[in-house]
């Protein structure tokens, strides 16, 4: 009997954990490969484009005749269209998006009057390191459409309020950020410091593994004008020196905190010795000065 | 009152115009390294916010070191120049005698202070402490200032290297000229409220007497053989043609 109701026990939990792992796996991408063009833009027009070549075996729907306009460019067909590349559970928020920000001209005006350009590059947001979050993750003040009204006076100030958001999750970036000389200007009211999307860009992040260092300079640039690879390698990333990360930086700040207990612990050591025989001769002088 | 001519006219003013860039840089440059502070944030806003405090410092920066290379430039023209001896700040191994002679005294070891030069073990430690200063926080300043420039001949780690080595550096510095400086300067009974040679030039006999004997025998020395100024250290030459002043 007691046999019996492990055996129970033993079906019904492998058949959870088959359950689980069957229903939690991320739907197969149903349509072929598709091709790409040498500068790495998806070719969709070769098998829907107007003269595409009949494929009796996979047979390509062509592009509807209303798809016109500036948001249907050659390359934005994945802005709706994103998983016939990428099977994510969200990927089917994108086209609610993409409908108007896949308009590279699209803009919103600031407070300031300044404008905002509010298209995205959905084929680089799908490779990055935040391809597989819907929009609405980080935009979350855009769920309601027409959308809220923007806060942010200017661009800068737009900046940084959506680094903000990077906050909420990358906590131990935030804090050596806020040792970086970039954080402490922020942190003082300089507006033009660099905060997190300057250096990883909004929506192109990439895991700091595959980051060139000519990347990472041409991020450098942005602000400092002339950067090199040799600026860049210098930068310590979101981690503290230690012996084995950047170690001329963290054997310089032991050998200059040792410099200076040693150098200001003898000078004030030699400050109060001077200062004892002072008072030594003076009390004995006035001993001897008393009848 | 007799008095002795310590300083010439160009020492007093590299002095005033170290001391000034030095204060400068100080209050401009604590508030950007303690930041978190309250107080460093309300004084920062108070100057016009962090790019104002910046142009302060950058200027202060400059002053200094336009200011040490004044002192070069006048070191050169005194001993190459006018072919003075002007090697009293030169460390000799006398100066280790009066610090083992000084930790005697102090210890109640000896009952004789140590006769100093013309300049004392710890005046010499503030001058030559100023080269090394310069050198590394003038030297990492510039390199902040200027990073693309700095690691177009550089390697980029000369950048994360310089911020520690400016912002540490820095607060040996300050706490040089706070708790030993500031000592020896002002607060040290023997000088309160302050030795004022360095601004006036002179200093009086009494003073120099007790402090720096051995430099006035040696003056009163040469004073007395007719007048001769040799082996007195050579930038004293000016006040030695004056002599002694009463």
């Amino acid at each position: 009997m007691v046999k019996r109701i492990l055996a129970a026990f033993g079906l019904a939990i492998a058949a959870y954990v088959l359950w689980s792992v069957l229903g939690a796996a991320t739907p197969a991408v149903s349509h072929p490969p598709v091709p790409e063009r040498p500068d790495g833009t998806y070719d969709c027009a070769s098998c829907h484009g107007p003269g595409a070549a009949p494929r009796p075996a996979e047979p390509a729907p062509l592009v509807p005749a209303d798809h016109v306009g500036p948001k249907y460019g050659a390359d934005n067909c994945l802005t709706c269209h994103v998983s016939v590349v990428k099977a994510s559970p969200l990927a089917a928020s994108y086209a609610t998006c993409a409908a108007c920000h896949a308009d590279t001209d699209r803009t919103a005006t600031l407070k300031s009057g300044e404008k905002l350009v509010v298209a995205v590059d959905i084929k680089r947001y799908l490779t990055s390191v935040h391809g597989d979050f819907a929009c609405t993750t980080c935009h979350e003040s855009q769920e309601t459409i027409p959308h809220e009204p923007l806060t942010a006076e200017g661009r800068r100030e737009f900046t940084r309020e959506m680094a903000e958001l990077c906050t909420t999750c990358h906590k131990g970036a935030t804090a050596s950020y806020e040792e970086s000389f970039h954080g402490m200007a922020a942190r003082l009211g300089v507006i033009r410091a660099a905060t997190c999307t300057d250096c990883h860009t909004p929506h192109a992040v990439q895991a700091a593994a595959n980051w060139s260092l000519a990347d990472r300079a041409a991020s450098c640039a942005t602000c400092h004008s002339g950067a090199t690879e040799s600026l860049a390698s210098g930068w310590l990333g979101h981690e503290e020196p230690s012996a084995g990360w950047f170690p001329l930086v963290f054997y310089a700040e032991k050998f200059f905190v040792g410099l200076t207990a040693i150098t200001l612990g003898l000078g004030i050591v030699h400050v109060e010795l001077d200062l004892l025989r002072w008072a030594w001769d003076r009390a004995r002088r006035r001993k001897e000065d008393r009848p | 009152m007799k008095e002795v001519a310590r300083f010439d006219l160009h020492q007093r003013v590299q002095h005033i115009l170290m001391a000034s860039s030095f204060v400068v840089l100080a209050v401009t440059g604590l508030p950007q390294k303690f930041d978190d502070l309250a107080v460093s944030q309300a004084f920062i806003a108070a100057l016009g916010g962090l790019d104002s405090v910046r142009l302060a410092h950058r200027v202060a920066a400059f002053v200094m070191l336009f200011d040490c290379a004044y002192h070069v430039v006048y070191l050169f023209w005194l001993i190459v120049v006018r072919r003075r001896r002007a090697f009293g700040m030169v460390a000799t191994p006398q100066d280790l005698r009066d610090i083992f002679h000084s930790l005697r005294w102090f210890l109640g070891l000896t009952r004789t202070k140590p006769a100093f030069d013309r300049y004392a073990y710890m005046e010499k430690f503030d001058y030559w402490a100023v080269f090394w200063g310069i050198a590394i926080i003038g030297g990492s300043g510039l390199a902040l200032m200027f990073p693309v420039a700095v690691t177009a001949i550089l390697p980029g780690v000369v950048i994360p290297v310089a911020f520690v080595a400016h912002s540490d550096e820095a607060v040996l510095a300050v706490g040089w000229i706070v708790f030993v400086h500031l000592f020896y300067a002002h607060l040290s009974p023997r000088v309160f409220p302050m030795d004022r040679s360095i601004f006036t030039g002179k200093t009086p006999l009494t003073v120099a007497r007790e402090h720096h004997p051995r430099w006035v025998a040696r003056f009163t020395e040469d004073a007395s053989k007719g007048g001769s100024v040799a082996g007195a250290p050579a930038d004293m030459l000016a006040s030695s043609e004056r002599g002694i002043t009463p």
